[in-house]
């Protein structure tokens, strides 16, 4: 019997390679740059974090990155595990299209055109400042107000989060809840003490891609938002745009992403049951 | 004995439940004494898990009322109706260890976390798991996951407790085990079990009252033996255990015996123990079980003998499975020792083990 040539092992490596490789080059050289030029440029050393660290409008702005976006995503998750659990589990096939294809639909609108528009709604000569003069409050504007960023991010993040959250409760063995109730559990006992714990991984999951994306949110709250809603992202395009400071980019671009990490372990790490399987 | 001990655990007048066109349930009546182990037994479409699914609270029936220990729950859900259940793979909570598993219904019913515990800690033992209390389902096997399950439909002490077809996950070895496990729990604990099965032998080894349904309908109740023995119609022959069904015609009835004549015009005279045969000129058929079959030659005024051809023979261990080609058709018999295929016999059943039901 003659060997093979190449060894399975290697075989293996051979055919996950062109995907390491893209990896490699699309997200991790990249990624190593970025983290390169925050400590070099424009000259080596900690001085761009510590120019961000220290300024208390940087710090202010990350920390409003951070709670402008947990809303975002407790809002989501509030509004849309309902929409994720009635997909998942009832057999109502006409409700359940419609719904999948609204939430498609959303896709199909740039996120530019739909900012665009809720720019118009809040707007002062718009129908809701109308609605609002009329019942005896003119001139009244949601425009640079946390809520309008609020519900633009929601917008934009509620499909989102309903998609990632259904494929996750599908898999939740919905039969438990009538077990429960044969048990004597009212139906919101039930749901609370055996469906939201097996859910909570979906939900969880849901929450995360949301919060990750909406960390890194710009169009949003630069068109929606007024100064005083200005997020992390923001002021990382202006250093480049404006200052042309790629190195104190950088070190934002870093932050932001520590930050993304640190809130995700911590969500994870609180809310994730440690024992136990879904089905 | 007061009122409670002997009446009945559940009582069930007219029940019909029909799904879009299909009549599931066609006016069942049925009362299942108090202690009892009862099993519903029925193939596939039978209607017995619905009948289960009702008496639970699970779907109300169209016509029809289910009452436990004489109180009238028809329109109660089902959490109000004090019932234990064990579903169809026993639907444990794969996030709560065995322990919190059974105290779940503890729980429900707001008790103390030490009376949670020590009721716990009772049922645990009883299910002999106490060893394995703090174990999540995924980890036990097939047989403990199916014994938390009874010990979480036990624990609250239910005035009736229902299973649906508990043992069917289990292979043939561990579901012997399980029914002397049920039956002995049962009897501990005191209270009434209905089991449904479509398992004949499962409902003849674990019950005292078997409920058979076909199409909807109850086609008899009584006990193992009774259903066994006297079998009132053919389908339940034929469903509890082998048997052969031959055909014959009613020629006397008096009070003592029945009198047919068999289609190769053999005449016998059954001793009549049974009220409700037909009259003369009824056709009838006779259940003639495998396992009453004796072998021999000659005939005899107390058997109802057939020759025939040996078809062929099965090795089953305690016995050999023997397939006769004779006038009656092909009957099956068994014999202690073998016979060879083509070879000429002669079977007899003795009269008094001969079941009658209408054609």
């Amino acid at each position: 019997m003659t060997a093979p040539i190449v060894s399975p092992k290697a075989l293996n490596f051979i055919a996950v390679s062109p995907g390491l490789l893209l990896i490699l080059a699309l997200f991790v050289l990249p990624l190593g740059v970025m983290a390169l030029r925050s400590v070099t440029d424009p000259q080596f050393g900690f001085g761009n974090y510590e120019t961000l660290l220290t300024s208390s409008t940087y710090l202010r702005v990350a920390w409003r990155t951070i709670w402008i976006s947990f809303i975002a995503t407790g809002l989501c998750a509030i509004v849309g595990t309902p929409v994720a659990y009635s997909l998942a589990h009832s057999d109502r096939k006409l409700l359940n299209g419609f719904t999948l294809a609204v939430l498609v639909l959303s896709f199909l609108t740039s996120s530019l055109i739909r900012t665009f528009a809720w720019m118009v709604i809040f707007g002062a000569q718009g129908p809701l400042a109308r609605v609002l003069g009329i019942l005896g409050a003119p001139g009244y504007t949601l425009l640079a107000t946390p809520t309008a960023v609020l519900v633009g991010m929601v917008h934009f993040l509620l499909p989102i989060y309903i998609l990632t959250a259904f494929s996750g409760l599908r898999k939740v063995p919905h039969h438990l809840l009538g077990a429960a109730e044969g048990l004597g559990a009212s139906h919101w006992f039930a749901l609370r003490t055996v469906y939201l714990p097996l859910a909570l991984p979906a939900i969880v999951n849901g929450a995360s891609v949301v919060f990750i994306i909406g960390v890194g949110f710009f169009i949003t709250p630069a068109l929606l938002g007024g100064p005083r809603q200005t997020m992390l992202a923001q002021l990382i395009a202006r250093s480049v745009t404006q200052f042309g400071d790629f190195g104190f980019a950088s070190a934002g671009g870093m932050v932001l992403l520590l930050i993304t990490i640190g809130c995700l372990w911590a969500i994870r790490s609180l809310a994730m049951p440690k024992t136990g399987r879904t089905t | 004995m007061d009122q409670d001990q002997v009446g009945a655990a559940i009582s069930i007048k007219g029940i019909c439940k029909r799904f879009e066109d299909k009549e599931v349930l066609r006016g069942i009546d049925l009362e299942i004494p108090n202690g009892a182990y009862a099993t519903l037994l029925g193939p596939s479409g039978s209607g017995k898990t619905t009948l289960l699914r009702i008496i639970a609270g699970f779907g109300a029936p169209d016509k029809g009322s289910v009452s436990i220990s004489g109180v009238d729950v028809t329109m109660r859900r089902a959490r109000e109706r004090e019932l234990g259940m064990v579903f169809q793979n026993y639907a444990l909570f794969p996030h709560l260890t065995a322990r919190e598993n059974i105290e779940y219904p503890l729980r429900v019913r707001k008790l103390s976390k030490t009376a949670r515990k020590s009721l716990a800690d009772e049922y645990l033992e009883r299910v002999q798991l106490t060893n394995w209390a703090n174990s999540y389902p995924h980890t036990l096997s097939g047989g403990q996951q199916q014994r938390v399950a009874l010990a979480r439909g036990l624990v609250c002490r239910p005035k009736v407790l229902l299973l649906d077809e508990p043992l069917g996950a289990l292979d043939k070895h561990l579901r012997n085990d399980m029914q002397e496990f049920l039956r002995q729990l049962q009897h501990d604990v005191g209270i009434t079990f209905i089991h449904v099965t479509h398992d004949q032998s499962e409902a003849l080894a674990l019950s005292t009252t078997v409920v058979v349904l076909r199409d909807g309908r109850l086609e008899q109740v009584g006990s193992p033996e009774e259903l066994y023995l006297h079998p009132r119609t053919s389908f339940v022959a034929g469903f509890m255990g082998d048997s052969n069904l031959v055909s014959a015609l009613v020629i006397d009835r008096s009070d003592q015996s029945l009198g047919v004549a068999l289609s190769n015009g053999t005449e016998c005279l059954l001793p009549n123990s049974n009220a409700k045969w037909p009259d003369s000129s009824h056709d009838v058929r006779l259940v003639l079980r495998p396992g009453d079959a004796e072998f021999g030659d000659g005939t005899s005024a107390h058997h109802v003998v057939v020759s025939g051809t040996i078809q062929k023979t099965t090795f089953m261990g305690t016995h050999y499975e023997v397939v006769l080609v004779t006038e009656l058709g092909a009957l099956t018999a068994h014999c202690r020792t073998n016979h060879i295929p083509g070879g000429h016999a002669t079977a007899a059943w003795p009269l008094d083990k001969i079941a009658v039901v209408p054609a």
